[in-house]
């Protein structure tokens, strides 16, 4: 188990909070009755983050929300200004404990400081976006550090690993990447389970199913995207990357792959002439995985699924006597799982690279 | 107990307590690319015997001493110096390929040693040094880039490419002194004395692009580095891209990346297509996929052995500065070769007709 041990020593109840809990990012949260009270919680994204915690804080008071600050999807931080702090009324600018404050007054369970996105080597901008938040002395601040995915390959780990420990506050890591799979850059994977090792009080944010790697290599909590565009950033000169644009149909999270998959992609590559895999979580019961089409009732039924399948993996993870070893051994499965899958469609399934990627950092 | 010294650039122990001036000696003859065995057939001596000298376990009579100067082409007086009479020992740093000799990596730093004894005579004081070291904290707080930042603060580098580099960093109280290293393997090497100034050897064969990022990468070991650590080269070089292009004013240009583009931009910045491209991919301004087809594309026109764009090849200045204002002010050749410790004919050879060689 992490046990989140930095710098300060007077922030037991958000750390409580947080520690050990895989949240859900959202930003039209439908599923949030279905997140685990006892190891889930929910970040809101988008223009009206604030309104919707507001509104769902009565309902849910145990609950863990947090509202994501609009400023790292849309705002490039600098050594003078790494915070983006809009004037409330055109007058005055807000300083950043007014932000915090806003977060606060909306209901947020702990505050996210409003960072922009550390650009490649911007190391003024990332020290003053540390700086100016350990600046902030209250203990249910969380610094959010968007960063380029290049800070995390091996040129300039070391050197992003050394900053981040230097925050007096969790540090909510978020990876910029407009091209691929943040993770699938040369060491960048690798990069990552460093820092979760690493860093005291690291919660993997924006992330997708490598924030339970993250978990299993010492992060302090994970933050994982509802929809693929809320599992990274993207640059802002670049937006949002799709693979397939044609194919609206939602992705699906096949735990047993230890992947995601949009619905179309499986009744037409892998299941047009064979039975589609199954499964057995709350929200499916034994149901087909390929079901799912691409209408609202379509997405909303996957992201049930998605999330009762999450709950799960997460509850495995966090009860595992090792994490770490629990991780290997998913990658193991999946790996496996691939072949197999391959031997019932009777063509090859080729395998996503970070599964033997994290199995090689992860076996005990 | 005896005290040992393992002579970095000879490959030998010296007994520190039992006649030290055998480093001397030995730093002189690697220096000149001779094995103990040719000096002491030159010298009519056992190889044994210049072994023991170096070691410091045996001394000579005056006449033998005197006899292996004449072969060293050096005045005796020198090879009779103590260890340390020209400072404390430095660490060599040098930008090489991989598959430079050892022989050849061991005789240039010897010959950097010496150069250093000369210049500590014909430069001295008169030049201060206005550069610090920052040495790079052991967590890596500190990064080779912000090192770089502040290196170009120091100096009150404009924002934007450098011109003269050379002029920059001679300012800065750096000897730049330009030599045939005997090789084309090695670009440059650097060292900087506790107490002394950094002096750079580089190799004149060099294009001029590629000397200016030797120059800046050997400025980035002056700074960073006094013992060589396992990244010590790829912290010059990231020193060296930020110094030569800083990230601040360079990023903006480097969307483009087609081999036009980095014609252009070598013209502007002096630094090669190479390590533009190289450049644009550490400053995520490109992806993986298009450095690797940008760097197919150098290689498929030739470009890897030699690019289009010629940058002009700098010359130093401070030295020649130095010997001509003591000339004008009535000091001999006699005098500074003295000063120096070279034979006249040596020191002619080697500073009056403007390179080492």
């Amino acid at each position: 188990m992490s046990v989140y041990s930095g710098p300060r020593t007077t922030s037991p109840a958000s750390v409580d909070l947080l520690q050990d809990r895989v949240l859900l990012m959202a930003t039209d949260p439908a599923e949030v009755a279905e997140i685990d009270p006892r190891h889930g919680g929910l970040v809101v994204a988008g223009a009206q983050a604030a309104g919707t915690v507001r509104s769902l804080r009565d309902a849910f008071p145990a609950m863990p929300l947090l509202i994501e600050p609009e400023s790292a999807s849309s705002y490039q931080a600098t050594q003078d200004n790494p915070f983006l702090l809009s004037a409330d009324d055109g007058l005055w600018p807000l300083t950043l404990r007014d932000m915090l404050d806003g977060q606060r007054q909306n209901g947020a369970s702990l505050v996210v400081t409003p960072s922009g996105q550390v650009a490649a080597g911007d190391t003024p901008a990332l020290k003053a976006l540390i700086n100016q938040a350990n600046q902030v002395d209250d203990p249910d601040v969380l610094t959010l550090v968007p960063v380029a995915g290049i800070w995390l390959t091996p040129t300039h780990i070391r050197h992003l690993v050394a900053i981040l420990k230097s925050s007096v506050h969790p540090v909510l890591l978020g990876v910029v990447n407009s091209d691929a799979d943040p993770l699938s850059r040369q060491g960048a994977l690798e990069g990552y389970a460093r820092l979760a090792a690493e860093v005291p009080g690291l919660v993997a944010w924006r992330t997708d199913l490598s924030g339970l790697g993250a978990l299993a290599h010492g992060a302090f909590a994970a933050v994982i995207g509802r929809r693929p565009s809320q599992r990274r950033y993207a640059r802002l000169d670049k937006g949002p990357f799709a693979s397939n644009l044609a194919d609206k149909s939602p992705h699906v999270l096949m735990p047993g792959l230890m992947r995601y998959s949009r619905a179309l992609w499986m009744r037409t590559e892998w299941f047009a002439t064979a039975p589609s895999l199954t499964c057995l979580c709350t929200h499916c019961s034994g149901r087909d995985l390929d079901r799912f089409d691409a209408s609202t009732s379509g997405h909303a039924s996957a992201y049930l699924h998605n999330l009762a399948a999450l709950n799960h993996l997460v509850g495995e993870c966090l009860s595992s006597v090792s994490r770490r070893q629990w991780w290997a051994d998913q990658m193991r499965e999946a790996k496996s799982a691939h072949l197999e899958l391959g031997n019932l469609i009777n063509r090859q399934v080729p395998e996503p690279t970070y599964l033997e990627r994290w199995l090689a950092l992860s076996s005990v | 107990m005896r005290r040992w010294y393992w002579l970095l650039g000879c490959g030998t122990f010296v007994d520190m307590d039992n006649g030290s001036a055998g480093l001397m000696l030995a730093t002189v003859r690697v220096a000149r690319g001779l094995t103990q065995s040719a000096l002491a057939k030159e010298a009519g001596v056992s190889q044994a015997t210049v072994s023991k000298v170096e070691s410091g376990v045996m001394s000579l009579p005056d006449a033998q001493w005197d006899r292996l100067a004449e072969v060293l082409d050096a005045p005796s007086g020198l090879l009779s110096q103590p260890v340390g009479f020209a400072g404390p020992p430095a660490t060599a740093f040098h930008r090489k390929r991989a598959s430079l000799p050892v022989s050849v990596s061991t005789q240039l730093r010897a010959r950097l040693d010496l150069v250093h004894l000369q210049l500590a005579g014909l430069v001295g004081d008169r030049v201060p040094v206005e550069i610090s070291r920052d040495p790079l904290d052991d967590d890596g707080y500190t990064s080779p880039e912000e090192v770089a930042q502040r290196v170009r603060s120091a100096l009150r580098i404009a924002p934007g490419p450098i011109g003269d580099l050379i002029a920059v960093i001679e300012a800065a109280g750096v000897v730049v002194v330009d030599a045939d290293l005997g090789s084309v393997k090695v670009d440059a090497l650097m060292s900087w004395p506790p107490g002394g100034r950094p002096v750079v050897l580089f190799g004149e064969h060099a294009p001029g692009d590629r000397q200016r990022f030797s120059l800046a990468h050997e400025l980035g070991h002056a700074v960073m580095h006094e013992v060589p650590t396992a990244a010590q080269e790829s912290e010059a070089d990231r020193f060296a891209a930020e110094l030569l292009m800083p990230r601040a004013d360079i990023t903006g240009s480097l969307g483009d990346v087609s081999m036009a583009a980095l014609a252009r931009l070598k013209r502007v910045w002096g630094v090669s297509m190479a390590a533009l491209l190289r450049r644009a991919r550490d400053l995520d301004q490109i992806s993986d996929y298009q450095y690797r087809q940008g760097s197919i594309e150098l290689s498929r026109a030739g470009y890897r052995t030699r690019e289009p764009v010629e940058v002009a090849v700098g010359r130093p200045r401070l030295l020649g500065d130095c010997l001509a204002a003591e000339m004008a002010a009535g000091v001999t050749v006699e005098d500074l070769a003295a000063a120096a410790w070279m034979t006249e004919p040596s020191f002619r050879a080697t500073y009056l007709q403007g390179e080492l060689r």
